[in-house]
């Protein structure tokens, strides 16, 4: 099979999840006609029809709460959310409702709801358009969040969490609609929620990392490889739930750990490993957890300053190199 | 939940007028021994008492049928008993038992009976208002004839999620009602002070929308417009907003006393309105109901909150154990979760279940 | 000694305060802790404490007076103390800067001396860590994963110290590779010139008992203070009382060895010198109230120290049928934990090898260890005359910091004549 784009990926999952479950509808602006703001949903208005690929007005908290509702009667909506930055304006309904409801009704009825939104940065869309939140989502109890870095993976977890009976925001990212790659021969190539991936074995590094921030580990550890350094890359695919296991395992091995990620690292994906990794690998380490990510601004417009904010492979691969300084390596 | 249009088909049939005064009078019960008990500190948290307004609460939930879908706000134990929750779980969920209607995981603000189509009372203000627009959508989707009833005080008239609401039900033609309980004031901020616009159901304009006002303290004025607007959604597939005017006896929780931002007038002159009595008086008037077979009414449902109140206390409160039960809902959650125990902060890793609280 | 109190700093922005009033007077004694004056501030009125015991010898600022930060405000001292000739009368007589404003002026307009002062005092404190090893293992900086390995591999840190390549001189996972590479554990490690095993070598991961055979050995070796006395025992008579028992008890198929007559001899011994019978835990000496006897049992390629309790309250025969049972299960790995644990002395007895004199490592806590020799023939010189006797080597090793020379002279004294006289340990 020729490969594809990871927005194409997204758009056959979707086109046969819509195929296979009646219960299974799209929301969301500019999802029908337009075809969605990243073309996600291309030719599935056209074939579904305007009450399965329900296009919305600019009201997000109004339709995350419609998706709410109707997930309570049994419905699966799939909501496209156009970017995460817009996310904002419903958190109240993601936060305070989809991840409550099942606990706070004592479980007596649950929310099979799944919020697809593009994150990430790069293309001087500036402080408001450029942000990268899942870990704020993934802090709290009741959500699933998980993140994507292959158009199989893209492929495989939308397709399980359309089916997951529980919330999952579905974080997606800008850079990587275009990325190629594989998807499977055959099977339904679904893949569970909760596992994280090893796309390149190492034994000096372990370098961690979620969404299109693994792309650009492992163009890190094969610069670093020239070099004679092994890096191992862990792709978490899913950040709650998080393969800490996995992860551990690693660095049981490598005995050091960057981790690396486009959004803010202060209270973010590192900081959660960071604290997980002290206990469960402490006397495994070779030297402090690292982490990098966005600078602590808001991102710029400028775009010597967008360069100095984002976290590119030359400050992953900077990191590296000081951590593994740190080592005598 | 008897079915029948206009106030002379209901007065026409003993048992449903008196099912009405029955209702409303198990409220009124249940709420005076709840403020009681919350005062004795076996009900925790906040507890918001709709003392004065059960006639906007029964009237339209009564219109109900046997699958439309009913959301409330915060002030919600009167929307349990008039959907027909037992009282015991009710009042076991204030107390926070594993009987309660939430398994005692929800509390005051959060009773729901999903058998009945209650979809719950919520805590956010305003915020329930797009997820009853979700029902009503899923009723469109599957084709059902059924309609939402969503009940929300006027304090969420001022938030953006109502106009979002009300706009996506108009937009997509929902079959929804928008009751707006307009008791006078959100906490102790009046309508006036709140809204540019205080008559509220003027609003329905904006949204190309029926709108109506009631009299809240009529129960068979509020019962007879539910009735014909729940009708209108579910038969023309047209939202609407109604608007019933009652009033709240007690203040906006139980730890407002409901002086500073009101009178003692005001509050005299709405006690004389007080709906129960109206209603009651009506049913004598009429010969519907005598004296005698009021307070036979009273004594029941007091007696009802009794055993209620009863079976609350002996009831068990859930185990220390359930305590991430109900998280999640999916069949591989546990698998999904499974590799998320190691480095988990203290009381997360399992098997430390010792520490006293 | 008297001293001077000064102006205190209770808030964030005073820059002077104002005696509210003093709640001691002069003569009056206070505690640590005791509200001594009334403090106001630009804020408030504060409560000022005394840090420790002490008596109020003279108020220099009065109620409702102020005084900048800083500035003298009293004298205290012990009870009775004379307030010394040339102490500040009143705030402005203090001369040592003390009454100036903390951050004022003065200061910034002569920064340079205070630079040139501090230069040479911070490079000192940079320079301190890798002057010297640090006093022990706690101050050294090493990497959790080097940790770990060092202890495996039995090496000990501090022979490190100094030599890590990591930030501030962290020993990291490649310092311990090098080190366990290059044979640390017989002297310092050589970072920068690891030494890979020779052609045809073969590399072993130690068994876990190897690798605390390693550690604990190595860790005794680098801290306790060893000292060794020697002596030569004439073990004629105890091998003959021991020829004498067996036969005794050949029926009963009971057996007493050589061994076992030692191990008497030094648990009778140890109660009569508790200085040779204590250990130095923390800075504190711990007596033992029993001998407890490590008899250390060589295996194919380890050691174990399986320990015989109460050793002092045991006879002879009883000595005999527990070490027997020790070492058959220590040679069967089937030892409990408390039985290789609590030992306050051992018996490293080495004879069978014909060996002619050797010095033992100490098992801490334990402050002595005897190292036993082969038992020879030779000649020597009795009443005047060449006789052949038995003649056995023995080695007692010290640590210094439980007991001194003369007590681990006196312990062995008192076991070689034990075992001259071997009635004593029938006794």
């Amino acid at each position: 099979m020729a490969d594809v784009t990871y927005r194409e990926a997204l758009r056959q999952a979707l086109d046969e999840e819509l195929d296979r479950d009646p219960d299974v509808f799209l929301m969301g602006e500019e999802i029908g006609r337009f075809e969605g703001s990243y073309k996600v949903t291309a030719g599935l208005w056209a074939k579904y029809g305007a009450e399965r690929v329900r296009e919305t007005p600019i009201s997000e908290e109004g339709f995350v709460g419609a998706g709410i509702g109707a997930a309570m009667m049994g419905l699966r909506p799939v909501i496209e959310i156009m970017t995460i930055n817009f996310i904002l304006v419903a958190m109240d309904q993601v936060v305070n409702h989809a991840a409550k409801i099942r606990y706070m009704f004592g479980g007596k009825v649950g929310v099979p709801l799944v919020i697809r939104t593009p994150g990430g940065a790069g293309a001087q869309l500036t402080a408001q358009h450029s942000q990268s939140l899942e870990a704020w989502f993934a802090g709290c109890p009741g959500l699933k969040v998980v993140a994507p870095a292959t158009p199989a993976d893209a492929y495989g977890m939308l397709k399980t969490a359309i089916r997951d009976d529980d919330p999952v925001l579905f974080c997606e990212n800008l850079v990587l609609y275009n990325l190629t790659g594989p998807l499977p021969e055959d099977g339904d190539g679904a893949i569970p929620i909760g596992r994280a991936a090893i796309p390149r074995e190492g034994t000096d590094l372990t370098l961690v990392a979620h969404s299109y921030t693994v792309q650009r580990a492992l163009r890190v550890a094969d610069r670093l490889s020239q070099d004679g350094i092994s890096v191992e890359v862990v792709d978490l695919r899913s950040l709650r739930p998080l393969d800490v296991d996995t992860v551990a395992e690693s660095v049981r091995k490598t005995n050091r750990v960057l981790v690396a990620e486009e959004g803010w690292s202060t209270y973010g994906v590192g900081a959660e490993l960071a604290a997980r990794l002290q206990r469960v690998c402490f006397d495994d380490l070779d030297a402090p957890v690292e982490r990098v990510g966005q600078a602590e601004v808001p991102m710029p417009y400028a775009k010597p300053l967008e360069l100095a904010a984002l976290p590119l492979e030359s400050k992953i691969e900077a990191a590296a190199r000081s951590l593994l300084a740190e080592c005598g390596l | 939940m008897a079915k029948m249009a206009g106030e002379a088909s209901v007065l026409d049939d003993r048992e449903h007028a008196l099912d009405l005064f029955r209702q409303m009078a198990l409220i009124r019960r249940f709420e005076e021994r709840t403020e009681e008990q919350y005062t004795r500190a076996r009900i925790g948290g906040y507890c918001h008492l709709a003392i004065g307004e059960e006639a906007s609460s029964v009237g339209s939930i009564d219109a109900l049928v046997d699958g439309d879908a009913l959301y409330a706000s915060y002030r919600d134990h009167g929307t349990a008993l008039a959907v027909g929750s037992p009282a015991a779980a009710v009042m076991a969920e204030l107390f926070g038992k594993e009987s309660g209607v939430a398994r005692g995981r929800g509390g005051s603000m959060h009773l729901l009976d999903v058998e009945r189509h209650f979809y719950g009372g919520w805590g956010i203000v305003g915020a329930h208002l797009p997820i009853a627009t979700g029902t009503a959508l899923a009723m469109v989707y599957r084709d059902l004839p059924f309609a939402v009833l969503c009940q929300f005080g006027d304090g969420a008239v001022a938030t953006g999620s109502f106009h979002e609401a009300l706009n996506l039900a108009a937009v997509w033609d929902l079959p929804i009602v928008f009751q707006v309980i307009n008791n006078q004031y959100g906490m102790g901020t009046s309508v006036d002070q709140s809204n540019a616009e205080p008559e509220l159901w003027k609003r329905a304009a904006s949204y190309r929308m029926h709108g109506e006002q009631v009299d809240g303290n009529d129960v068979l004025a509020v019962r007879e417009a539910a009735d014909r607007l729940l009708r209108q959604a579910r038969e023309e597939r047209r939202p609407s907003l109604l608007e019933t005017i009652t009033y709240r006896h007690r203040g906006h929780s139980v730890a407002d006393a409901g002086k500073v931002y009101r009178t003692a007038e005001e509050v005299r002159s709405w006690r004389e309105r007080d709906p129960i009595t109206r209603y009651g008086l009506l049913l004598g008037e009429r010969g519907i109901a005598s004296a005698a077979d009021l307070d036979g009414i009273w004594q029941d449902v007091s007696a009802q909150v009794k055993d209620a109140i009863d079976k609350a206390v002996a009831a068990a409160a859930p185990g220390r154990d359930s305590l991430y039960e109900h998280l999640y809902g999916d069949p591989a959650h546990e698998e999904q979760f499974s590799r998320m125990q190691a480095g988990a902060p203290f009381g997360e890793r399992g098997g430390e279940q010792t520490w006293q609280t | 000694m008297s001293e001077e109190l000064t102006m205190p700093r209770l808030s964030d922005t005073m820059e002077q305060g104002t005696i509210g009033r003093w709640l001691k007077r002069e003569g009056e004694s206070f505690h640590e802790g005791d509200v001594i004056a009334e403090i106001e501030t630009d804020k408030a009125t504060m409560d000022f404490q005394a840090y420790e015991d002490g008596t109020m010898l003279r108020i220099l600022v009065a109620d409702g007076e102020s005084a900048p930060l800083g500035a003298p405000i009293a004298i205290i001292g012990a009870e009775g103390e004379e307030v010394p000739d040339d102490a500040p009368a009143a705030a402005s007589a203090n001369g040592d800067g003390g009454a100036e404003k903390p951050a004022g002026e003065g200061e910034a307009a002569e920064p340079e001396p205070q630079t040139e002062e501090q230069a040479p005092v911070a490079t000192a404190t940079e320079a301190a860590p890798s002057n010297g090893a640090p006093a022990d293992g706690g101050g050294l900086r090493a990497s959790p994963i080097a940790r770990r390995m060092a202890d495996a591999g039995g090496l000990d840190l501090r022979t490190l110290a100094g030599k890590g390549t990591g930030p501030d001189g962290r020993i990291v996972k490649a310092d311990v590779e090098r080190a366990l590479a290059s044979g640390a554990n017989a002297g310092p490690a050589a970072p920068g010139t690891p030494q890979p095993p020779g052609e045809g070598d073969e590399v072993r991961e130690l068994t876990p008992m190897l690798k605390a055979v390693a550690r604990r050995m190595a860790e005794s070796k680098a801290s306790v203070p060893h000292f060794y006395v020697s002596s030569e025992i004439d073990m004629t008579r105890a091998l003959e009382l021991r020829a004498e028992l067996n036969e005794a008890l050949a029926d009963s198929g009971e057996k007493v060895s050589v061994n076992d007559l030692i191990v008497r001899a030094c648990a009778q011994a140890l109660l009569q010198h508790p200085q040779a019978h204590r250990s130095y835990v923390d800075g504190h000496h711990v007596y033992h109230a029993h001998a407890n006897i490590g008899i250390a049992v060589a295996l194919d390629d380890g050691l174990i120290v399986p320990v015989l309790r109460d050793a002092d309250s045991k006879g002879v025969r009883q000595l005999a049928v527990e070490i027997r049972d020790l070492v058959t299960r220590a040679r069967d790995g089937k030892l409990r934990q408390s039985e290789i644990e609590g030992g306050t002395f051992t018996v490293s007895n080495m004879g069978m090898f014909d060996v002619a004199a050797f010095s033992a490592i100490i098992n801490p806590p334990e402050s002595t260890i005897l190292a036993v020799s082969s038992t020879v023939e030779r000649a020597v010189v009795r009443d005047g005359a060449v006789v052949p006797r038995e003649i056995m080597s023995v080695t007692l090793s010290c640590d210094h910091r439980a007991c001194s020379g003369a007590d681990g002279a006196r312990l062995l004294q008192t076991v070689k004549r034990h075992l001259e006289a071997p009635t004593l340990l029938l006794a």
